[in-house]
C-alpha cells in the first residue's frame, strides 16, 4: 500500500481536512421543498398570480366597497344596461361595439345609449346597467373569502380528527373511521344543499355548509400520517420524557406532516370555491345583491346568447384562481416529495 | 369474498338508514312550510295536513316514512298534486343514468387513451399538452364547460341543440362532453403515472430484456398492468358526475332526477327533495361499493386488510 501512494498523487485536495469541508450550506426541510419549487415554472407562476389576486381583493376594499358595486350607474332606471366592454381602445370584441340580438353588425351602444364620451366601462355593464368590473372585484372577493374561511375550518376540525383518531387508535380510531366511511358516502351535494336549506342563505351559512364536507379528505390522510409517525423514535422520546399527548401533536406529529396538511390545503379551496357557485346555482347562494363568482355566473346564465362577456368574465376569473391553485398544490406536492415525481 | 361483501352490503343499508333517518329529522326543523300561501284558510291548512299525513304525531311520521322508504314509496309530491315521488323519480332516473353513464364510458375512454399517450411520450410536447389539458379539464367545473359549450357550439357556432333531451342523440353531445371532461382529466392524470411506475417495473424490464419489441411491451405487459386500478376511479368519479349533472341538467333543460332537485328547493317541496337525497345517497353507495368488490376481485390484498 505504501509504495502504490508514491505513485498516484490526490488530485483536488490537499489534505484529509480539506476533503472533510462542505461547500454547500446544510438545507432544512423548507428551504430544500422551495429550492424545488423555485424549478417549477408554472407554480411559481401561480404562486404569484395567487399573492397578487389576494392583494387585490383585499385591498380592492378601499376603491370598490361592496356598495359601490351594487349601485346602478344612473339615476334613471333603465340606462346603460348591458354595455359592452370598452377598452377605449380599437381592439375588436373589446370596443364598445355589439350585435344587437338580429343584427348582422355591430353598432357602438355606448353612443346609441348616449353615454358620455369620457365614461367607459371596462369589461361593461350588466342587465340592469352596474358595471361588471366591479361586481367581479366583489364577487371575487366574498367567494374567496367563502372558501379561504371554509378552508381554515376544514384545516382545524380535520387535523384535529386525523390527529386524534391516529393517535388514540384501538376501538375509538375504528368507530372514527366509520364515522368518516359513512359520511363520505353521502354525496357532497346533498350535505352542502341540506345545511344550505337548513342555514338559510348568507355567507357564513354558505362557508359553514361547505366546511361540513370539506375536512372528510384532510382528517383520513392526517390520520394516515399520525399512524407512520407515531412509531418514529422521536415520538417515543417524547413520550418517555413524559410529554403529554397534546404536546406531541403541536411539536412533532403536526409540524411533520405540514407539508401533506399544505397540498391538501391547496386541493380544498378550489372546491369550496366551485362548491360555492353550485350553490349559488341552485338558489342558495348569496343573497342579492351581495356579489360572488357564483352568483354572478349563474345571474348571467340568461344572458349566455346575446351577451356572452357578462358570464364568461367571472367564469374565467373563477377557473384561473382554480387552476393556480390546483397548479401550485401540484408544484409543492412534488416539491414536498420529490421521490414521488422522481421520472 | 362473500363475507367481504355480505359486511359491505350490511354497512351500505345501515347507512342507507341513516341517511334516511337524518334527512326525515333534518326536513322536520327546516325553516318554512309548502303551505305558505296566503289564500289557504286554517281549515284548507288542517285538511292538507291530513292528506299528507303531518297531523300525525312525529314518531308515526317517521315509522310511516321508514316502512315506505324501504318499499321504494317516498310519499307525495306537494308541488305536483297526487304525484307520487317514487313515479317523479322513476320517469327522470332513466335519463339521468343515460347521460352519467355516457359521460363516465366516454371520460374514461379518452382519458386511459390520453394517458397512455402522455406516459410514453414522457417529458416531451405531446405529454406537456396533455399535461395541461388534464389540468384544465380538473380546474374548470363541468358547468362552466357546459356554458363554455352553449356559448361556442350553440350560439357562435350552431351545431348542436343546446336543450331538451330524447328527440335526437345530437341533444346529448354537449351534456355528455362537459360532462366526461373531469373523469377524462382525473384518469389521464392516473394512467400516466400508473403507466410510468410499471415502465421501470422488474416485469417490463424482463420483457424488454426478453428481445420483444417496444409496441409489444406497451400493449401486453404495462398497458394492461396500468388499465386494471383505474377501476378504483369510478366511485369517486361518480360522486363528481352526480354534483356535475345537477347543473349540466338545468343548463341544458334535461329532465333528469337533478333537475327535479333543483326545482323543488325554491317550492320546498320536502318529499321530492328527500326522495332524490335518498336515491342519490343510495346511487352513489352501489357505485363506491361497486368499485371497492372490483378492487378486492382484481387485487386480493385488498380483502385480507
Amino acid at each position: 500500500m505504501a509504495a502504490n501512494t508514491e505513485d498516484f498523487v490526490i488530485v483536488g485536495a490537499q489534505n484529509s481536512e480539506a476533503n472533510e469541508h462542505i461547500s454547500k450550506p446544510a438545507l432544512s426541510f423548507w428551504q430544500d421543498a422551495w429550492r424545488r419549487l423555485k424549478l417549477n415554472k408554472l407554480a411559481v407562476i401561480s404562486l404569484w398570480f395567487l399573492i397578487f389576486i389576494l392583494a387585490f381583493a383585499v385591498l380592492s376594499n378601499i376603491f370598490v366597497p361592496q356598495k359601490n358595486a351594487n349601485a346602478f350607474n344612473s339615476d334613471k332606471v333603465g340606462v346603460y344596461k348591458n354595455l359592452p366592454p370598452n377598452s377605449g381602445l380599437p381592439i375588436p370584441g373589446w370596443n364598445g361595439k355589439i350585435k344587437a340580438p338580429g343584427d348582422t353588425t355591430a353598432t357602438n351602444v355606448y353612443e346609441s345609449q348616449g353615454v358620455p364620451e369620457n365614461k367607459k366601462f371596462i369589461l361593461g355593464t350588466d342587465n340592469i346597467g352596474r358595471s361588471v368590473a366591479k361586481r367581479v372585484t366583489v364577487g371575487l372577493r366574498i367567494s374567496l373569502l367563502v372558501a379561504i374561511v371554509a378552508t381554515l375550518i376544514d384545516l382545524f376540525v380535520g387535523v384535529a380528527y386525523g390527529v386524534f383518531s391516529g393517535w388514540k387508535g384501538g376501538w375509538i380510531d375504528n368507530v372514527m373511521q366509520r364515522i368518516i366511511e359513512i359520511l363520505s358516502s353521502i354525496p357532497n351535494l346533498i350535505i352542502v344543499t341540506m345545511l344550505g336549506l337548513l342555514l338559510g342563505g348568507g355567507v357564513l351559512s354558505i362557508i359553514l355548509a361547505i366546511a361540513m364536507t370539506g375536512w372528510l379528505g384532510m382528517a383520513r390522510q392526517v390520520r394516515n400520517m399520525t399512524l407512520t409517525l407515531k412509531e418514529r423514535d422521536y415520538v417515543l422520546a417524547a413520550k418517555s420524557l413524559g410529554e403529554s399527548s397534546f404536546k406531541i401533536a403541536i411539536k412533532h406529529l403536526i409540524p411533520n406532516m405540514a407539508g401533506t396538511i399544505i397540498v391538501q390545503i391547496m386541493m380544498t379551496v378550489p372546491s369550496a370555491i366551485m362548491f360555492e357557485a353550485v350553490l349559488s346555482a341552485i338558489n342558495l347562494g348569496v343573497k342579492p345583491p351581495t356579489a360572488s363568482l357564483g352568483s354572478l355566473i349563474s345571474d348571467a346564465q340568461a344572458m349566455l346568447q346575446f351577451y356572452p362577456y357578462q358570464i364568461l368574465i367571472p367564469s374565467a376569473v373563477l377557473v384561473l384562481v382554480s387552476l393556480a391553485f390546483i397548479l401550485l398544490g401540484d408544484g409543492l406536492r412534488d416539491a414536498f416529495d420529490p421521490r414521488a415525481s422522481e421520472d | 369474498m362473500w363475507k367481504y361483501i355480505l359486511k359491505r352490503l350490511l354497512l351500505l343499508i345501515f347507512t342507507l338508514f341513516l341517511v334516511v333517518t337524518a334527512t326525515f329529522f333534518l326536513m322536520q326543523i327546516m325553516p318554512g312550510t309548502p303551505f305558505t300561501n296566503p289564500k289557504l284558510t286554517p281549515e284548507a291548512i288542517a285538511q292538507l295536513k291530513s292528506t299528507y299525513g303531518l297531523d300525525l304525531p312525529l314518531w308515526q311520521q317517521y315509522l310511516n316514512y321508514l316502512i315506505g322508504a324501504a318499499h321504494g314509496d317516498f310519499g307525495i309530491s306537494f308541488q305536483y298534486q297526487n304525484q307520487p315521488v317514487s313515479m317523479l323519480i322513476g320517469q327522470r332516473l332513466p335519463i339521468s343514468a343515460q347521460l352519467g353513464a355516457q359521460a363516465l364510458v366516454v371520460g374514461v375512454i379518452a382519458g386511459l387513451f390520453m394517458g397512455a399517450a402522455s406516459a410514453r411520450n414522457k417529458n416531451n410536447k405531446i405529454d406537456g399538452t396533455l399535461g395541461i389539458i388534464s389540468t384544465l379539464g380538473i380546474s374548470i367545473p363541468s358547468f362552466i364547460l357546459g356554458i363554455i359549450l352553449v356559448y361556442l357550439f350553440g350560439f357562435k357556432w350552431p351545431l348542436f341543440p343546446v336543450s331538451g333531451w330524447g328527440d335526437s342523440f345530437s341533444q346529448t353531445i354537449l351534456p355528455t362532453l362537459a360532462l366526461a371532461m373531469s373523469p377524462a382529466a382525473i384518469t389521464t392524470r392516473f394512467v400516466r403515472s400508473e403507466m410510468i411506475e410499471s415502465l421501470s417495473s422488474d416485469y417490463v424490464q424482463l420483457a424488454k430484456a426478453k428481445g420483444l419489441s417496444a409496441k409489444e411491451v406497451v400493449n401486453q405487459h404495462a398497458y394492461r398492468n396500468s388499465m386494471i386500478p383505474v377501476l378504483t376511479l369510478i366511485g369517486p368519479m361518480a360522486a363528481g358526475l352526480l354534483t356535475g349533472s345537477t347543473l349540466i341538467e338545468q343548463i341544458f333543460s334535461i329532465p333528469g332526477i337533478g333537475q327535479q332537485f333543483v326545482l323543488s328547493i325554491p317550492s320546498k317541496d320536502f318529499p321530492v327533495i328527500m326522495g332524490t337525497t335518498i336515491v342519490y345517497s343510495a346511487m352513489l353507495m352501489v357505485m363506491i361499493l361497486i368499485t371497492d368488490i372490483l378492487t378486492a376481485i382484481i387485487d386480493p390484498r385488498v380483502r385480507l386488510q
